[in-house]
């Protein structure tokens, strides 16, 4: 389990996050959502260990102020929203660094991670090729496969493992954002944990098992997907209109702008 | 009993995704190989006919009359004259590359050096200062450190410019590369401006001294200084292994490579010190030297790829055979005299540097 408690991070003189309290269970995937600037990604960054923060943050039962980056990276993997490469590595050095951080046992062990890792972001045949030669959205798809090769089971010496996905799928097309859902969920599925922040509200009500909604660095709502995605909290949280269609036969909810375009 | 090696090996044959060990050995071999064969001919080559054999032969047996005479110069000029120095040059070369490495990694840019952060202005100026006003105002300290007050002066240098570079780029426990970079511009910019004022009041004989020490050269070379030498250098190589692996993470940026495990902090730190220490005592013996530290890693990244498990050592051997070489080129090319070999490493690094440039836009390297 992932414990927030009353967590502030201040940027620049500014206070980004203000006393943020959720918990985030394995086995479930948590969406963190909400407009631009509201602290979802400044959120995941204070989790991820990069920004200092006020209140407390426990990973599976321990201070997060207290754990090496070693003991971090078996623990959990982060999936930024861009990264730079400054030198031009193949996809499978990109890969094997994932590896190494995650401590796979044998040589043959890696290249099995490796080939299921590629294979899940549907990147297979590309491991030869150069990383910074990719489309935005296959570069983004590689660093998720790096991200599982350093977390390659959803569980460690019993424990839960966690994937931090800040907006995983908002560089790809619909079929791989599918793809990248599905590998997000089957891993929570599994007894892992999937902390991920999302702009799509869809794919949200389709995946998420818990939502978070921020507003102006504040928690506004947190809940189910039913629960949270509503149209006055929406329209509270985004400042437009929405519409919440429920099929009432399989649940699913559909949110859609309210106003047609004319 | 001997059928099991035909079975264990899957992980030498099956894989195609992991860097292959083995063929990193083979290339290290290879460039280790070329430094025992480059070192040779450097301790071989010079202005005189001494022979390294007649010189070796002298230790197993005691010539008389006139082959004596000739066995003890050579013996001298061998042992002491080109043995420290193309082990000083070799130290220098593999210190100046590593760093060049060392830095480009950590700054995420080709084109990053030891020069680029300020440490060789720091050192020049360190240089510059001595060689200005140790007659006069330094004379006390000249007193006690004799000949190797220049090259400590250089040391302290740029060891002064790494400190307060640090102070101003690390805030609240943290290391901004970015400020650092451009800390190390502003920090290069102010010594070069100080060294243009020592320049500017040197009389005529230091200003000739300033001119040859910063054009680089080997020529000084004891064994005093290439065990002063040795002392810094061989230990911060010992090092380089063990960054290769985060370097790799931090092509990624800072953050990703903290995520992956690197104790970021603490790395940079052992990074930038040993930068500045290897930096400050190379160019403390042999003066300005450029070039080496940006295109010998260049050189293996276009053939081997950026993975720094392989680009550090290969670059500490790389580094050391090119500067080896240089020497001997610089050494005989205007036999009995010899140039500076800062100008030499300049005149072949700078066209190769600007070739690579131009390749790089449509290939792998930058």
């Amino acid at each position: 389990m992932i414990r927030l408690d009353k967590v502030s991070v201040t940027l620049g003189g500014r206070q980004v996050v203000s006393e943020a309290s959720f918990a985030a269970e394995a086995g479930r995937l948590t969406a963190i959502i909400g407009p631009n600037g509201s602290g979802k990604t400044t959120t995941l960054r204070a989790i991820s260990g990069d920004r200092t923060y006020s209140g407390h943050i426990e990973i599976e039962g321990r201070d997060l102020r207290s754990m090496s980056a070693a003991e971090l990276a078996l623990e959990r993997g982060v999936l930024q929203q861009s990264v730079n490469l400054g030198f031009p590595f193949r996809v499978k050095e990109i890969l094997e660094m994932g590896i190494i951080a995650g401590n796979a046992g044998s040589a043959e062990e890696a290249e099995r991670i490796m080939l299921a890792a590629l294979r899940a972001v549907d990147l297979e045949g590309f491991e030869d090729r150069v990383a910074t030669a990719l489309s935005g959205g296959e570069q983004s798809r590689m660093h998720m496969a790096r991200v599982l090769c350093q977390i390659s089971t959803p569980t460690y010496n019993g424990k839960a493992r966690w994937l931090f996905l800040d907006e995983p799928v908002a560089a790809l097309d619909v079929k791989h954002q599918l793809a990248i859902m599905k590998v997000a969920k089957s891993f929570a599925d599994q007894g892992g944990g999937v902390l991920a922040v999302m702009h799509d509200l869809n794919l949200t009500a389709m995946f998420a098992d818990h939502v978070v909604m921020y507003r102006q660095g504040r928690i506004f709502a947190a809940g189910t997907p039913a629960e949270v995605l509503t149209p006055s909290n929406l329209s509270a949280v985004y400042g437009c209109e929405l519409e919440v269609i429920r099929d009432s036969d399989t649940g699913r909810i559909r949110i859609h702008p309210a106003e047609l375009v004319a | 009993m001997e059928k099991r090696e035909n079975f264990a090996p899957a992980r030498a044959t099956g894989g195609r995704m992991l860097r292959s060990a083995a063929s990193d050995r083979l290339g290290l071999a290879l460039l280790a190989l070329l430094s025992v064969v480059i070192f040779a001919a450097s301790v071989t080559t010079g202005a005189s006919s001494a022979s390294i054999l007649g010189a070796l032969g002298s230790l197993f047996s005691d010539p008389a009359g006139q082959a004596a005479q000739t066995v003890v110069r050579d013996r001298v000029i061998v042992f002491d004259i080109r043995l420290p120095r193309a082990l000083l040059g070799f130290l220098t070369g593999a210190a100046l590359a590593v760093c060049g490495a060392v830095m480009q990694g950590l700054f995420r840019n080709p084109l990053a050096d030891p020069g680029v952060v300020g440490v060789s202005a720091g050192a020049s100026l360190g240089a510059v200062a001595w060689i200005v006003l140790g007659q006069t105002v330094l004379a006390p300290i000249g007193a006690i450190f004799g000949i190797f007050s220049l090259p400590l002066a250089a040391f302290l240098g740029g060891l002064l410019v790494t400190f307060i570079l640090y102070k101003l780029a690390s805030q609240g426990g943290e290391t901004h590369i970015g400020t650092l970079l451009i800390a190390g511009i502003a920090i290069s910019a102010l010594a070069l401006a100080l060294t243009g004022l020592l320049v500017y009041m040197a009389d005529d004989q230091q200003l000739r001294d300033i001119t040859f020490w910063s054009l680089g050269s080997l020529a000084g070379s004891t064994w005093e200084k290439a065990i002063i030498a040795a002392i810094v250098i061989v230990p911060a190589m010992a090092v380089v292994p063990f960054l290769g692996r985060g370097l790799n993470a931090f092509t990624l940026g800072e953050a990703a490579a903290f995520h992956m495990g690197v104790p970021v902090e603490a790395f940079k730190r052992v990074a930038i010190i040993m930068v500045a220490a290897v930096t400050g005592v190379s160019v403390a013996f042999s003066g300005g030297i450029g070039f080496v530290g940006i295109i010998v890693p260049h050189l293996l990244r276009l053939v081997a790829g950026p993975d720094h498990r392989f680009l550090l050592p290969a670059s500490a051997l790389l580094g050391g055979c090119l500067l080896l070489a240089a020497d001997m080129i610089a050494r005989v090319i205007v036999a009995p005299a010899e140039l500076p070999i800062g100008i030499l490493t300049a005149l072949l690094g700078a066209p190769f540097f600007l070739w690579i440039l131009f390749r790089g836009r449509v290939g792998r390297v930058m």
